[in-house]
C-alpha cells in the first residue's frame, strides 16, 4: 500500500469512527472513539514537547553564532530553565511559584493587554468618520452602545440602555448567528474534503 | 442512535451530500469565483521580497487544529501552502511563525510539500517554520520585533485572529519601508496583508 | 482644525491615561445596575437547594484577571455562601489552575468548607476541548483523583457523579471553552449553564443566549459589578466603573471632535472648489 494512501486511510478510518460514537452510542465505538480522544491529548503533549525543543535549538543557535541582539535569547534561555526547575522542585503549587506567577506573569500579561485599550482608542478616533452612511450609522451605533454600556449614559437617559440592549439582541446576535453558522458549514466542507482526500496539505510526500 | 441528535445528523448529511456534489461538479464545470485583491497581491509581494533579498513572513492563524477554529487555521495553512510555493519559485526566504504547538509539524509539512511539489526540495529549511510561543501577547510581541527588526519586507497573516492581530499590524506604524497597506478582514477568518 | 483631525496619537494615550487614572484617585461613585443576564445568574446560584451538584469551570488566562477575578470572586463566593451545594471544579487553561487553586482554599476557609465533602477540585484538565468532552463522558476517567492526589474513587461526594447529567448547573469563568461546554455538556444533557466571559468575546456568544443555551452570562467588568451590586458590595469591579465609563466618555469626546473638524474640513475644501 502507497504510503501516502495509508495516512488517508488512517484520517478517514479516525473520523468516520469518532462521528458515529458521536451520534450513536454503540459501545465498541465509543471505547475506540475514547481511547482516541486521549491519544490526542498525549499527541499534544509530544506536540509540546518538540516544539519547546525546537524553540530551544532556535535560542541556542542565536547564541552560538552571535546574532543580533543573542542576549535576549541568553535572558529567554535562563529565565525558561528557572522558572521550569522552580515548578519542578516545588511544584507548580507552591509558594515560589505562585510568587513567578503573581508577581511575574501576572503584571506582565496585563500590562501588555491593557495596552490595547490606547490602541482600541486612536483606532476609534480615526476609524468612526462621518464618510459614508454605513459608516454614520456604524458611528452613531457605536456612540449609543458605548452611552448605554457604561453609568454615564444611564445618568443621562436610560433609553441609551435600552436602545443598546435592543441592539445588542437583535442585530448582533442575527450576524453573530450568520457568522457562527457559516463557520460551522465551513467546517463541515472541510471535514468532507478531507475525508475524501481532497486537502492532502498535512499528509507528508503530498503536493498539489 | 442518541436522543436529541436526529436534527443535527440529518443536517451534516445533508451538508455533507451537497459540498460531496459540488466537489464532483467543479471537475466538469469552471465555477465563477470573484478575485480576492488580497490573494493577488501576494505574488506582488513575494516579487517584491525576492528584490529586497529580505524575507517573507506568514502567520496561519493563532487557534489550533482540535477546536472550532480548526477549519480556519486549514484554510490558513492552505495559503500557506500557495505562498510557499510563490516564495519557492522566485527564491525568496520565508519565515512562519506559529503560536500553537499542535500547527508547528503540519506547517512545517506543508512547507516541505509546497517547496516538493515545484522541485525545490533542496531549498526548504525546518528553521524556517518556528513555535515562538503559546501565551497570546508574547506571540504577538515577539511578532513584532521580529518585524522591527526590519529584515521582513512582507507580513501575511491568514487565519484565525484575535486582540494581537491589532498589537501586530500597529508595528506597521513604527517599521521603515514602503508604507502601502492592504488590509481586509472578514469573520471568521480573517486576512492581513501589508508591506513593510 | 487641520490639528484636530488627526491629533497625535501620544496625545491621545496620555488623554486615556489621564481619563482612567483621575477616577482611580478621586472615585466618582457612579451607581452600578445589574442587567438581566447578570440577574439570571444571581437567580439560577440563588436557587440552588442543598444537595444540588455544581461544576464550576475556569478557563481564563493571566491577562484577563482585572475582569475575570472580579467576576469570580462575586459568583463563587455567593456559590459558597450556599449551604450544602456540592461543587466538582476544574481549570481547563495552565494559568486558570492558579486562580482556581486560590479560590477553593480561600472561599473553602471562609465559608468553612471540606474538600472532599463539599467540594472536589480536579486542578488542570489538559485538552482544551478534549478535556471537557471527557469529562462530560466519565469524570472518573478525565480526571481519576483530585489536585491533592486522592482517588476520586475514595471520595464520597464523588460517588454518585460521573457525568454531566449528574450536574444541577456548571459555571463557567473565560471564553475560550465555552463553545465546547455547549456542545458537550449543556446540549447533550440539558444541563443550566451560565458563564463569565471577558467583554472582548461576550458578543460571540449572545446567539447562545438568546437560544436559551446559556441561561445567563457576565459581560467583562460591567458584569461583574452588576453581580457585585446584585450580592450588595462594592467590589473592584465597581470601583473600576468610574474609570471605565469616564474613557469610555472620552472616546465619544474624540469621536465627536473628529468628526466635527472632519466635516468643517469636507465643506471648506468644497467651498474653495465651488469658488475656484
Amino acid at each position: 500500500m502507497n504510503r501516502n494512501n495509508l495516512f488517508l486511510g488512517i484520517t478517514v478510518i479516525i473520523t468516520l469512527t469518532t462521528l458515529v460514537a458521536g451520534f450513536f452510542d454503540l459501545s465498541i465505538f465509543n471505547t475506540i472513539s475514547a481511547n482516541l480522544v486521549n491519544w490526542s491529548v498525549v499527541i499534544g503533549l509530544v506536540a509540546l514537547a518538540t516544539a519547546i525543543i525546537s524553540l530551544m535549538r532556535m535560542h541556542v543557535k542565536r547564541i552560538m553564532t552571535r546574532r543580533r541582539e543573542w542576549f535576549y535569547s541568553l535572558y529567554f534561555i535562563v529565565v525558561f530553565t528557572a522558572v521550569c526547575s522552580i515548578g519542578l522542585i516545588y511544584s507548580s503549587r507552591g509558594q515560589p511559584f505562585m510568587y513567578v506567577v503573581n508577581n511575574i506573569l501576572v503584571p506582565l500579561s496585563t500590562t501588555i493587554y491593557s495596552l490595547l485599550g490606547l490602541w482600541m482608542a486612536t483606532a476609534a478616533y480615526r476609524a468612526f468618520r462621518v464618510r459614508s452612511i454605513d459608516s454614520t450609522i456604524l458611528l452613531v451605533t457605536g456612540i449609543i452602545v458605548l452611552l448605554g454600556s457604561t453609568s454615564f449614559g444611564a445618568a443621562i437617559s436610560p433609553v441609551f440602555a435600552r436602545i443598546t440592549i435592543f441592539i445588542r439582541l437583535i442585530p448582533t446576535t442575527a450576524a453573530s448567528r450568520g457568522i457562527l453558522i457559516s463557520g460551522g458549514l465551513g467546517a463541515i466542507a472541510l471535514g468532507i474534503r478531507i475525508l475524501l482526500g481532497v486537502e492532502r496539505g498535512h499528509i507528508p510526500g503530498q503536493s498539489k | 442512535m442518541k436522543p436529541g441528535l436526529a436534527v443535527d445528523l440529518f443536517v451534516l448529511v445533508a451538508v455533507s451530500f451537497i459540498t460531496i456534489y459540488f466537489i464532483a461538479k467543479s471537475h466538469d464545470k469552471k465555477y465563477y469565483l470573484r478575485n480576492i485583491a488580497g490573494l493577488e497581491a501576494i505574488e506582488e509581494a513575494v516579487g517584491r521580497a525576492t528584490e529586497m533579498d529580505k524575507i517573507v513572513h506568514f502567520i496561519p492563524g493563532i487557534t489550533g487544529l482540535n477546536n472550532s477554529r480548526s477549519a480556519v487555521t486549514f484554510s490558513g495553512l492552505e495559503v500557506l501552502n500557495y505562498v510557499s510555493r510563490t516564495v519557492a519559485n522566485y527564491g525568496a526566504k520565508l519565515l512562519v511563525t506559529i503560536r500553537n504547538v499542535m500547527v508547528l509539524p503540519v506547517a512545517q509539512e506543508v512547507v516541505r510539500n509546497a517547496y516538493s511539489s515545484i522541485g525545490k526540495i533542496n531549498s526548504f529549511d525546518y528553521n524556517s517554520v518556528q513555535f515562538l510561543t503559546d501565551n497570546q501577547f508574547a506571540y504577538a510581541t515577539a511578532v513584532r520585533s521580529i518585524l522591527q527588526e526590519g529584515q521582513v519586507a512582507a507580513n501575511i497573516m491568514v487565519g484565525s485572529f484575535f486582540a494581537e492581530s491589532l498589537m501586530i499590524t500597529e508595528s506597521r506604524t513604527s517599521c521603515r519601508g514602503d508604507s502601502d497597506r492592504w488590509n481586509y478582514q472578514r469573520n471568521p477568518a480573517s486576512f492581513f496583508y501589508y508591506y513593510l | 482644525m487641520k490639528y484636530l483631525i488627526n491629533i497625535d496619537h501620544r496625545i491621545i494615550y496620555i488623554l486615556v491615561i489621564i481619563s482612567i487614572t483621575l477616577p482611580l484617585i478621586a472615585p466618582l461613585n457612579l451607581p452600578v445596575d445589574a442587567s438581566e443576564e447578570v440577574t439570571k445568574i444571581y437567580q439560577k446560584i440563588d436557587s440552588l437547594m442543598p444537595g444540588d451538584t455544581v461544576l464550576l469551570l475556569i478557563s481564563y488566562a493571566a491577562q484577563n484577571e482585572v475582569e475575570m477575578k472580579s467576576q469570580s470572586d462575586s459568583v463563587i463566593s455567593h456559590l459558597f455562601s450556599k449551604e450544602g451545594i456540592k461543587i466538582v471544579s476544574a481549570a481547563l487553561v495552565e494559568s486558570g489552575n492558579i486562580y482556581l487553586n486560590q479560590y477553593m482554599s480561600s472561599y473553602a476557609s471562609e465559608y468553612q468548607k471540606e474538600a472532599g465533602r463539599d467540594f472536589v477540585n480536579l486542578g488542570f484538565v489538559y485538552g482544551g476541548e478534549v478535556a471537557v468532552a471527557n469529562l462530560a463522558n466519565d469524570i472518573h476517567q478525565a480526571a481519576p483523583a483530585d489536585s491533592d492526589g486522592n482517588l476520586l474513587a475514595d471520595l464520597e461526594m464523588m460517588k454518585n457523579i460521573k457525568d454531566g447529567s449528574d450536574f444541577d448547573l456548571v459555571i463557567n469563568f473565560g471564553a475560550t471553552q465555552l463553545w465546547s461546554i455547549v456542545r458537550y455538556i449543556t446540549d447533550v444533557y440539558n444541563v443550566d449553564l451560565v458563564s463569565g466571559i471577558e467583554a472582548v468575546f461576550a458578543i460571540r456568544f449572545l446567539p447562545y443566549y438568546v437560544s436559551g443555551q446559556l441561561d445567563g452570562y457576565l459581560n467583562g467588568l460591567v458584569g461583574a459589578a452588576g453581580y457585585e451590586s446584585l450580592i450588595g458590595i462594592r467590589g473592584p469591579a465597581s470601583k473600576h466603573m468610574d474609570p471605565l465609563s469616564s474613557s469610555s466618555m472620552l472616546i465619544i469626546v474624540l469621536i465627536i471632535v473628529g468628526n466635527i473638524s472632519y466635516l468643517v474640513e469636507k465643506r471648506q475644501k468644497f467651498s474653495d472648489r465651488s469658488a475656484r
